[in-house]
């Protein structure tokens, strides 16, 4: 068996102003080399608290109770921000949703991409920048020799969004975070960076925790599925299994709450009853 | 035979030298969900924001229930605004966040209709009542919320003045599958009961395909087909439809796990 990429043990996280607010739950979660999982729940989940408290990068009225997180042997609890910064990049990387608000906005894409890369290998600036534009390359953005040197705004959302994806893979990390990296995308842009990711991921063995709200997308690209709901694991299953024999209600309601192409218009998405069993969300 | 409910003939809109609408003609007809898809930047917001005569046409004619109303006065104009109302993509921006549920929902009534004060109360509760909230979130501010719950006070505050017409722009795009579930099985109910018309304008061409019966497939400003619901799968379905069905995450999904049964 290998040894995993990702190691959580009963992690709790809540609140510092206020102990008794708790929002992850004893999470335990498990990731071997080149496994793929989506992390699947609505807002409110914990989702992404957990994937950012595995880079160490939890908001600061936010904090890790107990616990122990550890990425590729190396413990992440408790760590200071200089031992992170060693891990983050190099071990593991993310990928944000909002790719705009994520890159900086005075500096060339490729400037972003070289100081990713020097922030963890000797190189001289030559030889960084002539890796930025592979990478660009690598990740399908066109042209790279000429807009490695463009800004941000020049981009479209979905050029942009593979920008933030080569800069994430720059130090070939072994583990891949993506939260929601496609949310702010039309389903065609979508479809393209999946394929993207599908790819690179498969080419350099990464393993890759793919945070979402939707089910679909997730099942197009994972593994195995962990549906996570009110700060707890609910569900974890391989996708397949998942999708053809969901055991928990919630992930069943989630399931039945997508709309398919076979979805029949003349009926309601949620049975009533489902939907009553659906505690939180939108339930007034 | 009936007549459609908005009809609109060779509309175009520059926006400097930018051509967003291009020549787009259709009509809805009463009862109807009609679906409006495409990518961002495929002109189907404009289109919606023209219907309701919130962007003036550079060219092109919009009629609603008869009547030319894109180049009416404002003040005659008033008249049409009550019948047609609209339903925004973000449920939290789309509220204001200093007034409270009972002041947002009220708001069109204030403007609409000539009511006391109590009997606008009730008619807020009503609406509330409608759309699944209750009659305790009168006092509630926005940030109080949820996403659900936002978008359920911006559709009570749609039909407050009890409109013919909802423009629905990517009104469930920004929620969970939970939540857009129950908005989208909500805005079914009220159809049905208020005998309401929609103009339902997605990027999701399976929710598109679920809530309407026709659908305009919209890119580069132009619309390159309408067709009824299950057209959308036919082999002569334009090849841009043929690629929006395959990129929607439901087809993604089991055309991805097909692929990787393969490759194993």
């Amino acid at each position: 068996m290998d040894k995993p990429v990702l190691e959580v043990r009963d992690l709790r996280i809540g609140l510092r102003a206020d102990s008794t607010v708790e929002l992850v739950h004893g999470v335990n979660l498990d990731i071997v080399p080149g496994e793929r999982v989506g992390l699947v729940g609505e807002s409110g989940s914990g989702k992404s608290l957990l994937s950012l408290s595995i880079m160490g990068l939890q908001p600061t009225a936010i904090e890790v109770r107990s616990g122990s997180i550890r990425v590729a042997d190396h413990e992440v609890v408790g760590k200071n921000e200089k031992y992170l910064d060693k891990l983050r990049g190099l071990t593991m990387a993310m990928i944000y949703q909002d790719p705009m608000s994520s890159l900086n906005p005075v500096r060339s894409v490729g400037n972003q991409i070289v100081e990713a890369i020097r922030a963890h290998d000797v190189v001289s600036r030559v030889a960084a920048r002539r890796a930025a534009v592979d990478l660009l390359g690598s990740v399908g953005v066109r042209d790279p020799h000429r807009t490695v040197d463009n800004y941000p705004h020049e981009f479209s959302g979905g050029m942009r969004q593979r920008v933030m994806i080569a800069m994430a893979i720059s130090c070939e990390p072994q583990l891949l975070l993506a939260d929601e990296p496609t949310t702010a995308l039309d389903v065609t842009t979508q479809a393209k960076i999946i394929e993207l990711l599908d790819d690179l991921v498969d080419q350099r063995g990464m393993s890759v925790i793919f945070v979402t709200h939707d089910i679909a997308l997730a099942a197009s690209f994972c593994s195995r599925i962990d549906v996570m709901r009110e700060g707890e694991i609910v569900e974890t299953q391989p996708t397949a299994k998942l999708l053809a024999a969901p055991r928990h209600p919630y992930t069943r309601a989630l399931l039945a709450a997508i709309c398919t192409f076979d979805t029949d218009p003349n009926f309601p998405l949620l049975s009533p009853v489902m939907a009553a069993g659906v505690k939180g969300g939108d339930n007034a | 035979m009936t007549e459609p409910i908005v009809k609109v003939e060779g509309l175009v809109k520059d926006f400097g030298n930018v051509r967003a609408v291009d020549d787009v003609s259709f009509s809805i007809m009463p009862g109807e969900t009609f679906g409006l898809v495409g990518e961002s930047g495929s002109g189907k917001s404009t289109i919606a924001a023209m219907l309701l005569c919130l962007e003036k046409p550079t060219a092109g004619i919009i009629n609603f229930d008869g009547t030319r109303i894109d180049t009416l006065s404002p003040r005659k104009l008033l008249r049409y605004r009550r019948r047609m109302q609209l339903v925004m993509q973000d449920p939290i921006s789309s509220l204001n966040r200093c007034k409270t549920v009972e002041q947002i929902v009220g708001l069109p009534l204030l403007v609409h209709e000539n009511l006391t004060v109590e009997s606008r109360r009730n008619r807020v509760l009503e609406l509330l009542d409608m759309v699944g909230l209750p009659g305790s979130f009168l006092g509630r501010y926005p940030h109080e919320l949820s996403g659900g719950q936002c978008q359920r006070v911006s559709i009570a505050r749609s039909l407050a003045v009890s409109p013919s017409f909802l423009v629905l722009d990517e009104a469930v795009s920004a929620v969970d599958v939970l939540t857009q579930a129950q908005i989208l099985n909500l805005l079914n109910v009220l159809q049905e009961e208020l005998g309401l018309t929609y103009l339902f304008v997605s990027h999701d061409l399976a929710v598109v395909r679920y809530m309407c019966s026709r659908i305009a497939v919209m890119r580069g400003g132009k619309i390159l087909e309408i067709s009824e619901r299950e057209q959308i799968f036919s082999s002569d379905a334009h090849p841009y439809t043929r690629e929006l069905v395959a990129a929607s995450p439901a087809s993604l999904a089991s055309a991805v796990q097909d692929h990787r049964k393969e490759k194993a």
